[in-house]
């Protein structure tokens, strides 16, 4: 019963009494609901940061139990455990160093930079290469559209086709033609669509809040144990 | 004490938003519609298939027989953000993938983009099994089943690493979705997707066997449980598709006509 009330019935109290404060104070501003809603968005900042604090400690309880099974093991596979346990003492350590000399030392109010060099240099790179690679996946997922196999696909072709010539440039100063009917295509046609499929989501975002704020969609809890 | 009151009522009709009166009646209307059709309507509803969703046990049969394993993407989004409706409704289908890969013994990846999301999927997951009695399975496979991979190169290199023979991702995503579609699809892996976020549904239509398009992603929730008063919240989003439809007739019928028309229409949505 107690476990019930903790796994189900709290949660489903709290996602409706702050869904009703939150809902409230889109209409009245300026009021003490103002000052609570703020209070709660910090205090949810304040639990993310308290979150990754204990996943690290967290993530290195679960990797020493890995490799202390690994080493027991017949064979052994320790390169990416190693490798991750590696990198996560570094960052304890350039965050901890950092910190000291940064906080305690020069009196840098500001986060440590050596994570910022890290971020800079090395997440940025590997991001923008990744993101770069897209433009291969979307070539190939357009290869696979671009086949006719009925008359929808074919008119998804021929719109395509226009949609591309009209935007080459070689094409588009030659004749304007092209160009023209991609933007009425764009603008007509395919915002028609586009408007159609968001009101759709719009109005399926309202119903779905209404039915988690009155705990008819608990999935998010987990299903009910038997 | 009437001064008193006045003065309340004063502060108060300060304090109400300027322009959302009519965003108020709005949204009251649409409760009401809404409860009427859930609590009060006991006819029973239509609705139509969605293949996708049909589909899911099939996938997980498929998975079984290659003894490959399924894995579940709930998407980028959380549940403090704007796409947090679209997340709750992926956990569902999660809840749901889950029962059927403990059913079949069939290995479950669900990578975490959003930290914040993984205690709720570890929930989700964990009285899954607990209902199909596979307690023990849950507990020994716990770290294989719930990875955090924040980036989209994690996810690739996870869905290379692992192979699954079916790849299932709902929720809401960004430009990753074309590249963990792609590559799945490169795998061999069978593919359900959907999304909320309009960018991406072409890639997902592209690239996947099924797709989900747009509020279909809300109405998964509804359409597993089956029951009455959840089946009758989609019949009050029809009605409401009807009034969005009547309003963009007349409102395109008044712009036609002339600015002269339409402004009168315009400023009912602002006061």
């Amino acid at each position: 019963m107690a476990m019930r009330i903790i796994r189900r019935q709290l949660p489903i109290a709290i996602t409706f009494l702050t869904g009703m404060i939150f809902l409230s104070e889109w209409f009245v501003t300026g009021t003490v609901l103002t000052s609570f809603t703020t209070g709660l968005s910090n205090f949810v900042q304040s639990v993310h940061v308290f979150v990754f604090a204990f996943a690290a400690i967290n993530l290195t309880i679960v990797h020493v139990g890995r490799i202390r099974r690994q080493l027991r093991a017949e064979r052994r596979d320790l390169t990416e455990m190693l490798l991750s346990g590696y990198l996560l003492v570094l960052m304890y350590l350039v965050g901890l160093v950092g910190a000291y000399y940064g906080h305690v030392r020069m009196k840098i109010p500001s986060a440590v930079p050596e994570y910022l060099w890290w971020f800079n240099n090395w997440e940025l790179p590997c991001e923008a290469t990744a993101y770069a690679g897209t433009l291969f996946f979307v070539l190939a997922a357009m290869y696979r559209v671009f086949k006719i196999r009925s008359r929808e696909t074919a008119v998804l072709v021929i719109s395509g086709i226009i949609a591309m010539l009209g935007t080459t440039p070689l094409i588009a100063s030659s004749w304007q033609g092209f160009f023209q009917l991609g933007e009425w295509l764009d603008r007509t046609i395919v915002t028609a669509a586009n408007r159609a499929i968001m009101i759709g989501i719009g109005i399926g975002t309202i119903l779905m809040g209404i039915r988690t704020l009155l705990a008819m969609e608990t999935g998010y809890l987990g299903a009910k144990e038997e | 004490m009437n001064l008193a009151i006045g003065e309340q009522l004063l502060q108060v009709q300060q304090a109400f938003a300027k322009g959302k009166a009519f965003d108020l009646i709005i949204l009251v209307a649409v409760w009401l519609l809404a409860l009427y059709f859930m609590r009060f309507r006991k006819r029973e509803i239509w609705i139509r298939r969605l293949p996708a969703l049909d589909f899911i046990e099939e996938c997980a049969g498929r998975a079984a027989e290659m003894a490959r394993p399924l894995m579940y993407n709930i998407g980028g989004g959380g549940p403090e953000d704007v796409n947090a409706p679209a997340t709750v409704a992926s956990l569902s289908v999660l809840g749901y993938v889950a029962r059927l890969t403990a059913r079949h013994g069939v290995e479950l990846i669900a990578p975490m983009r959003v930290q914040a999301s993984i205690p709720m999927a570890q929930e989700v997951i964990r009285t899954a099994y607990a209902m199909e009695g596979k307690s023990d399975v849950y507990e020994t496979k716990m770290e294989e089943m719930l990875i955090w991979a924040p980036q989209q190169s994690n996810q690739v290199a996870l869905i290379q690493r692992t192979k699954p023979a079916v790849s299932i991702m709902i929720g809401p995503f960004w430009h990753e979705s074309v590249q963990l579609a792609e590559i799945s699809q490169r795998l061999g892996a069978v593919q359900i997707g959907g999304t909320n976020r309009l960018v991406q549904i072409p890639f997902f239509a592209a690239v996947c066997d099924m797709c989900l398009i747009g509020e279909e992603v809300f109405v998964v929730g509804a359409y597993l449980s089956r029951s009455t008063p959840m089946l009758g919240s989609l019949a009050a989003e029809d009605w409401f598709k009807v009034m969005a439809m009547f309003f963009g007739i007349l409102g395109t019928a008044l712009a036609t006509m002339g600015p002269v028309f339409v402004k009168p229409f315009m400023d009912l949505f602002v006061w």
